[in-house]
């Protein structure tokens, strides 16, 4: 049995895979609505743009384990949200070879991504007190 | 039984739609009656489902994958701060620029979208009872978005008009 929306993905049938990531799409978005607002709201209207250079994230927004925390979680949830929501439409409009080929292809980039912003996240110098 | 104008008169015009789509014959009437099939199917896409609820579903996909391209850009760029910081100080000056708080604004907007309208499909995937209110969620998401949106955007876009922008 399946339940039909009117805007989002339908809940798979099958259960497994498909239908654990059915809920973690909608999980991680109810996480995203809070982590991801705020971060926009962070850059943009708690402090402008232009402030924003690399040594100011060294000394301000990443000088703590807690900021760096934060958003690496952000940066978790946000790859598999959107990696996943995109194979999605991917499945939507291909099949066969192509759905297959797209689809490593977003998994794979997903993962470069994932490496890039762990390893900043992680190496970055704390600011010398 | 006379044809429908427009109508080739042959038997195949009047047959079952499934019958007559599995046809695969190239004699000119089934060709022709296949022809007006497909103008009719054509018609039905053109009127698949539509209204609010079709709108909010291309809205959501479409916010979606502009999110996406954004965010392949946004983690390429914060990881420039500790490969190269001169080099992301350089796309920092780029995003604080009159087009990039364009640019910023519109990723803000759709981000917006994407999440109040994500909200409504979390409350109508579990309590399924609410999509009869689909519409109405629907317009709350926007009376929300123009809201908080409309000052957010003055915000970010008013040093362009104050001479404040990097």
């Amino acid at each position: 049995m399946s339940t039909i929306t009117r805007s989002g993905r339908g809940r798979p049938a099958g259960g497994g895979w498909e239908l654990a990531v059915w809920y973690l799409i909608r999980l991680s978005g109810l996480g995203l609505f809070v982590l991801a607002l705020a971060h926009y709201s962070i850059t943009h209207f708690v402090f402008d743009v232009t402030v924003q250079e690399a040594e100011w994230i060294v000394d301000e927004r990443w000088g703590s384990l807690l900021w760096r925390t934060v958003d690496w979680l952000m940066l978790t949830l946000v790859i598999f949200h959107s990696f996943m929501g995109v194979r999605t439409v991917v499945g939507d409009y291909t099949r066969g070879g192509v759905r297959t080929a797209l689809t490593m292809g977003l998994y794979a980039l997903a993962l470069v991504l994932f490496a890039m912003g762990t390893m900043v996240v992680a190496t970055l110098p704390f600011p010398v007190k | 039984m006379p044809a429908p104008a427009g109508v080739p008169a042959t038997t195949h015009a009047r047959q079952p739609r499934s019958a007559a789509g599995r046809r695969r014959s190239h004699s000119p009437p089934a060709a022709a009656a296949q022809a007006g099939q497909e103008a009719n199917l054509q018609v039905r896409y053109l009127q698949y489902r539509g209204g609010e609820g079709m709108l909010a579903w291309a809205l959501h996909r479409i916010s979606g994958v502009a999110v996406w391209a954004f965010i392949l850009l946004h983690v390429l760029d914060i990881w420039l701060v500790g490969a190269n910081p001169g080099l992301y100080d350089e796309v920092l000056a780029l995003y604080a620029s009159p087009i990039g708080r364009v640019g910023e604004t519109l990723v803000g907007a759709g981000l917006l979208y994407h999440a109040l309208n994500g909200l409504r499909i979390i409350v109508m995937d579990f309590w399924p009872s609410t999509t009869v209110w689909h519409k109405q969620l629907w317009y709350a998401c926007w009376v929300v978005f123009f809201v908080v949106g409309i000052p957010g955007a003055y915000v970010i876009l008013s040093p362009i008009w104050t001479g404040a922008h990097g």
